[in-house]
């Protein structure tokens, strides 16, 4: 008999393209593809610079390389599997029948493997440049890339099966309680699991990296064996784990309620600035505030953070990095800007029925988006100061910024907008970035 | 034996005590209704039942088997609507039935989609369904493989009239098969019209459970509005 669930992924993905067109929804296949075409020019520079130096420095940039490929994949993959195991919107569907949680836990994977090979494969065509002069050392950084999917697809899965069982567990209670925070019990279990499972799928991809670096092969299998290992035990964890995350989300899921109830008597961060703006703007302006603090604060200090932290990195001498950082970092205020988006997505219908849309909201929602990025530009352009790259480089990171968020309110209305707004993204950080280096 | 045992069933989120002890038996071949006001803790015994939410103390047992130590096994027996049943928005109500029917290995998609009366809008995709018609999908998905046990949270809320009447008509003939329907409502006539037995709950707590016909059709609302005034008192004093 087929499996049920991948007979059930085809019937709706087929029934989405008659509704959709096909073609829109291919874009989520071509998309990953377009990206990375667009950051092409970037790639060798960036991840391949150490080709350019002496070949002794070689192995030391291939293991720094990998290093940063687990971080991606793992830490990717360890979302993706939280989302597809554990808040996967199958779940409210499936829980109320006497299904297979091995099967289930089984064709996720699958799924997750099948959508996401792309980047094993993008990051192993990427290391091209390096298997064309080396290619022993090419040869086993893609091999090591290749571990690194296979553990953090099954790690973060057995680790996250192994939260749901540490969730509701009475003895391990009084450490979860150490680490909540202001989190229902239960939920602190999920919080840590991606990092945890970054952490033990990292220990052995840092190790395959080493191995790749020193030559010492053996280390290489160390991020397939432990695939293997942590594979061996997902039908058991997930006949054990899989009904019981229902309840224990559901139990989650009413304790935040009565958690947030406070929040909405609760000034929200540049609250106080709408009085001083025009008073056709004030109601716009507090509505986005007030709900994008409020569904998306971890998104925004999250960039705040990055922000500094980025900073912070480029404290040092070489201008070389800090322009390729600040790259990045513009390509983070685009990500952020991107909040916009979700303003509009998060809207309630009957409001964005109710009130048309206008300049007025389209200008309150820039200058929000734009108020939020400026944590994020300030820290980057002293460090740029700092560099001697000139007020003409913090002008261009506010005016990024400003582009953006400008960008990003103008196209929320428009749904498909997204896929615009990211090549745009793309093509003004590289721009910027090759602006940049020009009066060097 | 026994289609639904609650035992001591205790529920709390910190301060607030949801369900508060609530014991209740019912055999094989009962239609059984549960009413109360709202915020009465309805909705939170039945996601217990349903295995959908983990009692703070006590036991859930459906047809003699723990529902949260075996869950599977469990909901072999169990149909289940929920408040908010979900359904996949890009199937057809008819595929949406295949789809159960296979994960439940069993299940009769044509006699389910009568239930429904959807006639031709069983082809039609889900997202263009009214919420009615929605829940009369879901009804009919938890019929799927003869469950010997349903249970269901205000399943008839949304529905039509003359739709309502049908599915009470189908869900009495379940019950005279010799099924169990644990039916959650606050239209007191419905439980009138079909049930066999009435539990009634204010602020966590069973304060009626007794045969309809020993009330009278028309002592149960009555019933019920003293009770709530009797809860409403005791919280005032």
């Amino acid at each position: 008999m087929a499996n049920p669930y991948w007979k059930l992924s085809r019937r709706l993905a087929a029934n989405r393209r008659v509704v959709h067109g096909w073609w829109r929804e291919s874009l989520h296949s071509v998309w990953p593809l377009a990206i990375g075409a667009a950051l092409y020019p970037w790639w060798r520079p960036v991840f391949l610079g150490f080709l350019e130096g002496s070949p002794k420095l070689w192995p030391a940039g291939t293991e720094s390389l990998l290093q940063r490929a687990a971080v991606l994949i793992i830490g990717g993959l360890a979302l993706e599997v939280y989302s597809a195991l554990i808040r996967s919107p199958d779940r409210a569907v499936q829980e109320l029948h006497p299904v297979h949680p091995a099967e289930v836990v089984l064709f996720e994977l699958q799924r997750i493997a099948w959508r996401r090979v792309p980047w094993a494969i993008a990051i192993s065509a990427g290391l091209w440049p390096l298997i064309a002069v080396n290619p022993s050392l090419g040869g086993g950084a893609v091999v090591a890339v290749w571990g690194y999917f296979a553990a953090g697809l099954t790690v973060s899965a057995a680790v996250h099966l192994f939260a749901v069982e540490l969730a509701d567990s009475p003895e391990w209670a009084p450490f979860l309680d150490r680490i909540r925070g202001v989190n229902p019990r239960a939920q602190a279990a999920f919080l840590y699991a991606p990092g945890a499972a970054l952490g033990i799928a990292g220990l052995a991809a840092f190790g395959a990296a080493s191995a790749v670096k020193d030559g010492s092969w053996i280390l290489l299998a160390g991020p397939y064996l432990l695939a293997g290992a942590a594979a061996l035990t997902l039908r058991q964890r997930a006949n054990r784990a899989w009904f019981r995350a229902s309840a224990i989300l559901a139990d989650i899921d009413a304790r935040y309620a009565m958690l947030t109830l406070p929040e909405e008597g609760r000034k929200v961060y540049l609250e106080g600035i709408v009085k001083r703006l025009p008073i056709s703007w004030r109601p716009f302006a507090l509505n986005d505030l007030r709900r994008g603090w409020r569904a998306r604060r971890s998104w925004i200090s999250g960039a705040w953070i990055a922000g500094f932290s980025g900073a912070w990195l480029t404290w040092g001498p070489e201008v070389s990095d800090t322009v390729a950082a600040f790259g990045w970092l513009v390509a983070g205020i685009w990500g952020v800007g991107a909040v916009g988006f979700v303003l509009e997505k998060e809207e309630p219908y009957f409001l964005s029925q109710l009130i048309p849309w206008s300049t007025v909201r389209w200008a309150s929602r820039s200058l929000v988006v734009f108020l939020w990025l400026i944590p994020m530009v300030v820290p980057a352009s002293l460090a740029a100061q700092r560099h001697g790259l000139g007020w003409r480089f913090a002008a261009g990171l506010m005016a990024i910024s400003f582009l953006a968020s400008l960008f990003s309110a103008a196209l929320s209305r428009i749904p498909t907008a997204l896929w615009w707004y990211l090549p745009v993204a793309g093509g003004v950080s590289t721009l910027f970035v090759i602006f940049s280096r020009s009066p060097q | 034996m026994n289609a639904i045992e609650l035992q001591g069933l205790r529920k709390t989120f910190g301060p607030l005590v949801a369900v508060d002890r609530v014991d209740l038996v019912v055999p094989a071949g009962t239609f059984c209704g549960l009413i109360g006001h709202n915020g009465a803790g309805k909705s939170t015994t039945l996601k217990m039942l349903m295995g959908l939410l983990q009692p703070t103390e006590g036991s859930v047992r459906l047809q003699g088997i723990d529902v949260f130590a075996d869950p599977q096994g469990a909901r072999r027996h169990l149909g289940a609507v929920p408040e908010e049943p979900a359904v996949y928005e890009y199937l057809s109500a008819r595929e949406f039935l295949e789809f159960i029917a296979e994960i439940r290995e069993g299940g009769d998609v044509a006699r389910a989609l009568e239930w429904t009366g959807l006639g031709k809008a069983a082809d039609r995709l889900i997202r263009e369904y009214s919420q009615g018609m929605r829940r009369k999908t879901a009804l009919a998905a938890a019929t799927l493989g003869d469950p010997s046990v349903l249970v269901l949270d205000e399943a008839l809320n949304g529905l039509d009239p003359p739709s309502a009447a049908r599915v009470k008509g189908l869900l009495r003939e379940y019950v005279d098969s010799g099924k169990t329907v644990l039916l959650s409502t606050h239209v007191v006539e419905t439980i009138q019209a079909v049930a066999d037995r009435v539990v009634m709950l204010a602020h966590g707590r069973v304060v009626v459970d007794a045969q309809v016909a020993e009330i009278g059709s028309e002592g149960l609302e009555q019933l019920f509005l003293e009770k709530l005034q009797q809860t409403r008192d005791a919280e005032d004093s």
